[in-house]
């Protein structure tokens, strides 16, 4: 039998980071140039953004007036019922840590940091206000602590700090930094190679010694605290109430309906006076109005897409029209329309205000797009799935339901969340009925002031900033669903 | 009597087709009743409540100004003609947007799937930060960079032709002069030869195999016919900008102006995002194994692109990339917001006098025919692409 | 040695070839030349020191468990993958990063795929022609004239219009020996080209490649079909962990192999 040799080690220049880099950034002549004049107009764009950022731009358009372009004219006395959704949706977001890991943890980290910022960032807000924001970071912890822990023997999160985690974090990237220098060395000064290796080797050591003596304080400590935690897991169990899909559902909806209630107020109830619809504005108006197009828009593009599928004449013809005039015209002429004709459908002394109106509007504008996308997705389905439906007996209707639909609309799940983000962005086109949204409050900042007239750079990239967090923000999610449920690799 | 409602020994409410008509007839006159209460329903509110409706408006002078106009107007012509300024004025705005950000579009969605990561990673920035950002806000941010610039007297002069200031660039621009129409003649004519010839010389080369240049060719005849014929007729002379009076406004040249200058810049920046990403997919939907075919049998990178990879993403491509196209001219709308005088802008201003649902109800048929023409294109090219089997 | 093989074949072999066949292999010159080869995917080693000759118009049948680098190995020989240490020379070019070499070993070396890789939007005749008409300039007429007669060749000229979806998994794969022969390479590679059909089909690739193998055509297969590999093959390759185990005539390989390794394999999969 011929002896198994060892792998031979590949040439040095095409491991590690030498590797990598003329791989990636310098593999053929043309391809160094181009690298060489991308980082160059890099360096430039980043130096000339950088230095106006920091130095020229003047954000006291922005910093001066924040509660403007976050809820617009909302009365300040109410403030507090916002800071207070806030804070429920923290809990919620809380909630889905052990279901996504990953995607919990990215987000949370981001929205804590947002809040962290603004709550201790030096601009006018009253120290009530600041303290409830910063209650946010702990909030996200109890809902954490309210979904079951699947298993676990001892709260997972303190020992996994406390136990270790962190040298063990430590010797793993002394390695990975000592690996990398060495292919440095290998392939530029192969002479040298011994001598770094060496180095990398005290390297290592070192820190290795460094995160035992961490060790000696965090392993005793992970030890005490173990005591506790395990006296305190038969109260966590009873705390996590939201064990099961249909609690947590509830918690959701119950949840949001609070929200909309604190937003919006109600009658004659001490401390949640009503707010009247012109008064909600700025992004909490966007964000609403997206909301609201969100939920809506999705079962009736669902209905639109089965009308349209449907046998009956009429209702497809109707489907058919409805779908592709919508589709043909710019939003912002139905929104005129709207702004026309609805209230004529109306009873005379009904007085809508225009916040239902652009919801209506966006609303069915965003389902006539969503129609077409849960059409596509049924149309995916393939055909062998319902003849098994008829085979086993089901109605047409249940085939439709039951088969055709799940399976569409798992196909399509990106295309609607690409649906939801441009919906999102559509609301920053309501000032065209003359609301005063994100967008509408900036350009009013800066058009109806003469002292911010020049500032109009410093406003617009501000709002893009923050479109822009939640629009990138839902296609991340987006790309991680659609990871877990293996669309397209089925 | 119950004989009556039995067929073939069914009674008639257990027959699948009775049913069936049944159920038809029930939603036609859901629906129809619906639709003709809503109808009903407004056109007696714009009776009760005197609101302005009709077209009879179309006819009388419009007598509102129009900051910009492709063929001449003045605000004594009348609401139609008033109205079709404006839409030249989109379809100007959505013709040269859809040119600029088809081919910056391509260009990034390229970028992205280079082998080289730094350039990649910027084409990944560039499509994530402009998709993820609404288009009325690029369009607001243009804007005050357009608005930045120096006022006209201290504006930038590049070689004393091009003049660029807060009112938008100034370009010198032909001017037809007397021979113009002959010469148009003879350049129609040469680009009519010039397809010949490539047609002629591409059947050649695939033919006998002998290499002929037809793109060559093509190009030599078109461009040197035309050339040949200016050198003699001199049917264009070329208009300058210059400063005239005392106010110091530019005449002449081609003008774009600054509102212009950002709504193009807007939206070809915003679509050319969504483009690369449908480059991008339609490249990469065609298998490795494709290319190593074709270098397998040894044809050479570019022409593997051109035989092999390009027809196949094109499939892919085309189809999403017109849907594009429409949203592009649909988003042209929102020229309203920063004062270019698209049909909505128009339309909004003609509000004033004119009845606005009247007015609007035409804004919605010329986008909705825009939208049928595009769709007409994107069937046609669906027919023709359709290959057997696949 | 076409003819040791016992099968008779109709097919011309041209008169320069046929002298070269003519002689025994151990006297023929060597078209491929592999010295020390090396290949790897990041730090993992996917080839590792193959050295390797093939005389010409000499059948080699490389086999061994799946992830052994065979199909690696075979694609360094047309430089589908680039091998990163020792040397390649291919009928007297040496594989270097020379573009104009590597054009040239490409019109030498053609290829068959496990997944068949027929240009979807071209019908079976354009896949053929393709190549020959736009890299040797050949004229049209000559180029279909040489695509029916690779068609009438592996069986199915009466497929010429049709679009490769519209074939059977067989013809389709004959359709690609066809495109890959339209060039008139010196060696044909194939990357286990009978894994992806099924049983029946398999019969009629098998039939294409024997015969090709009569006309003298110098081959490289990468295969599991061992039946082919007991008549067909003049020498038989076995590859283990980026290795080359075993190198020697099937008789050899069956019936006495030298290796335990080669030894377990077979006994697994025979």
């Amino acid at each position: 039998m011929t002896a198994r040799v060892a792998a031979p080690l590949p040439p040095a220049t095409t491991i590690g980071p030498v590797g990598w880099l003329r791989k990636n950034l310098f593999s053929s002549p043309s391809n160094s140039v181009v690298t060489v004049v991308m980082a160059i107009l890099l360096a430039w764009i980043v130096v000339n953004l950088g230095a106006w950022v920091v130095v020229q731009a003047d954000w006291t358009v922005i910093v001066s007036r924040v509660p403007l372009y976050i809820v617009g004219l909302y009365p300040y006395e109410a403030y507090w019922r916002l800071t207070i959704c806030l804070l429920l949706i923290s809990v919620l977001l809380g909630m889905t840590w052990r279901a996504w890991p990953d995607t919990a943890r990215r987000f949370s980290y981001g929205f804590g940091a947002i809040m962290l910022f603004v709550g201790v960032f030096p601009h006018e807000m009253a120290p009530v206000h600041r303290a409830l924001l910063l209650l946010n970071l702990p909030a996200i912890g109890l809902g954490y602590m309210l979904t079951p822990r699947a298993g676990e023997s001892g709260p997972g999160l303190l020992e996994a700090i406390a136990g270790g985690a962190l040298s063990s974090m430590l010797d793993r990237a002394a390695v990975r930094l000592a690996t990398a220098w060495c292919s440095v060395v290998r392939a530029l000064l192969p002479s040298l190679y011994g001598v770094a290796f060496r180095l990398a080797t005290a390297w290592c050591r070192a820190v290795a010694a460094l995160s035992r003596m961490l060790d000696r304080v965090a392993i005793p400590l992970a030890t005490a605290l173990r005591r506790p935690a395990r006296a305190l897991a038969p109260a966590l169990d009873r705390a996590a109430i939201f064990s099961t899909p249909r609690r947590m559902l509830t918690a959701v909806v119950v949840a949001l309906v609070v929200t909309m209630i604190l937003i919006l107020g109600i009658d004659g109830v001490p401390g949640l006076d009503p707010v009247a619809p012109q008064d909600v504005g700025g992004l909490l108006i966007n964000l609403l109005l997206a909301f609201f197009g969100i939920v809506c828009s999705l079962p009736i593009g669902i209905g639109l897409a089965l009308g349209r599928r449907s046998s009956l004449p009429v209702v497809k013809v109707a489907c058919v029209i409805f779908i592709e005039v919508i589709r043909g015209v710019p939003l912002i002429t139905l929104l005129f329309m709207s702004r026309h004709i609805l209230p004529l459908t109306l009873p005379e002394d009904l007085n809508v205000d225009r916040v239902y109106l652009a919801g209506i509007t966006i609303t069915l504008f965003s389902s006539a797009y969503m129609a077409e996308n849960v059409r596509g997705g049924m149309a995916a389905v393939h055909p062998g799935q319902a003849e098994a439906a008829s085979a086993l007996g089901l109605r047409g209707w249940q085939t439709t339901l039951l088969i055709n639909l799940p399976q569409g609309l798992r196909n399509i799940i990106p295309a609607i969340v690409g649906q939801f983000i441009s919906l999102f962005k559509d609301t920053s086109l309501v000032y065209f009925i003359g609301m005063l949204d994100l967008v509408e409050m900036g350009r009013v900042s800066v058009q109806g002031n003469q002292e911010f007239i020049d500032n109009g750079r410093e406003v617009y990239l501000f709002i893009a900033l923050v479109f822009w967090v939640f629009c990138f923000s839902m296609s991340f999610i987006s790309r991680r669903i659609e990871g877990n449920l293996g669309v397209g690799r089925r | 009597m119950t004989r009556l409602l039995y067929v073939q020994g069914v009674p008639i409410w257990r027959n699948v087709v009775a049913l069936r008509w049944a159920v038809q007839v029930v939603s036609a006159v859901v629906v129809l009743s619906t639709i003709a209460l809503f109808l009903l329903n407004v056109a007696r509110e714009i009776e009760a409540r005197d609101i302005p409706f009709g077209f009879s408006f179309l006819g009388r002078a419009a007598q509102i100004p129009i900051g910009e106009a492709v063929i001449p107007y003045d605000p004594s012509d009348s609401y139609l003609y008033g109205l079709i300024v404006a839409g030249i004025n989109t379809i100007r705005a959505s013709v040269l947007g859809v040119i600029l950000a088809t081919a910056i579009g391509i260009l990034v969605g390229v970028a992205r799937l280079s082998p080289n990561w730094l350039l990649s990673r910027i084409a990944l920035f560039y499509i994530e930060v402009f998709r993820n950002i609404p288009l009325i806000v690029q369009l607001l941010f243009w804007l005050t960079i357009v608005l930045t610039l120096p006022k006209v007297a201290e504006g930038y002069v590049v070689a004393d032709t091009v003049y660029i200031n807060n009112s938008g660039i100034y370009l010198p621009w032909f001017e037809a002069q007397n021979g113009f129409w002959p010469w148009a003649l003879i350049t129609a004519i040469g680009a009519a030869l010039a397809v010949y010839a490539f047609r002629r010389l591409s059947r050649r080369e695939i033919e006998t195999g002998q290499p002929s240049y037809p793109l060559l060719a093509a190009t030599v005849i078109a461009v040197g016919l035309s050339l040949v014929a200016l050198l003699i007729l001199g049917p264009l002379a070329i208009d300058i900008p210059q400063i005239e009076g005392r106010f110091g406004r530019l005449q002449g040249g081609a003008q774009l102006s600054g509102s212009f200058m950002a709504l193009l810049v807007g939206l070809v920046v915003y679509t050319s995002a969504f483009i690369a990403e449908i480059v991008r997919a339609g490249i990469q939907s065609v298998g490795k194994g494709q290319t190593e075919a074709a270098r397998s049998v040894g044809l050479s990178g570019m022409l593997t692109l051109r035989h092999v990879t390009f027809p196949q993403a094109l499939r892919v491509i085309i189809p999403p990339l017109i849907s594009q196209f429409l949203n592009l001219t649909k988003n042209s709308s929102l020229a309203a917001a920063i004062g270019y005088p698209d049909l909505v802008s128009v339309a909004n201003t003609m509000t004033q006098i004119a009845p606005a649902i009247s007015l609007f109800m035409i804004v919605m048929v010329s986008y909705l025919s825009m939208s049928l023409l595009y769709s007409l294109i994107g069937n046609l090219y669906n027919r023709m692409i359709r290959f057997k089997g696949a | 040695m076409a003819e040791t093989k016992g099968f008779q074949s109709a097919v011309d072999i041209p008169a320069e070839k046929a002298e070269i066949l003519a002689r025994p292999l151990e006297e023929r010159d060597d078209i491929v030349v592999c010295e020390n080869v090396h290949k790897w995917f990041g730090d993992f080693c996917a080839v590792r020191d193959v050295s390797m000759r093939v005389k010409r118009g000499e059948v080699v049948v490389i086999f061994g468990p799946s992830g052994s680098g065979k199909s690696t190995f075979i694609r360094m020989i047309n430089r589908l993958e680039e091998h990163q240490q020792g040397s390649i020379v291919i009928d007297g070019i040496e594989m270097t990063n020379d573009v104009r070499n590597l054009d040239a070993i490409r019109r030498e070396v053609g290829m068959v795929f496990q997944q068949f890789n027929l240009f979807p939007h071209i019908t079976v005749l354009g896949n053929i022609t393709l190549a020959p008409q736009r890299v040797r300039h050949m004229p049209r007429g000559e180029a279909e004239a040489l695509a029916m007669q690779l068609l009438e060749r592996v069986g199915i000229p009466e497929q010429a219009q049709k679009y490769p979806a519209e074939l059977s998994g067989g013809q389709q794969q004959r359709v690609a020996i066809a495109r890959a022969l339209a060039m008139q390479p010196q060696i044909m590679l194939f990357d286990e080209p009978t894994s992806a059909l099924d049983p029946e089909m398999i019969k009629e690739v098998l039939d294409a490649m024997r015969e090709l193998a009569a006309t003298g055509m110098t081959m490289l297969c990468v295969t599991h079909e061992m039946g082919f590999a007991r008549e067909v093959a003049d020498r038989m390759a076995f590859f283990d962990e980026g290795a080359l185990v075993e190198l020697g005539p099937p008789d050899q390989i069956f019936n006495d192999p030298q290796e335990d390794r080669t030894k377990m394999f077979l006994d697994q999969i025979l």
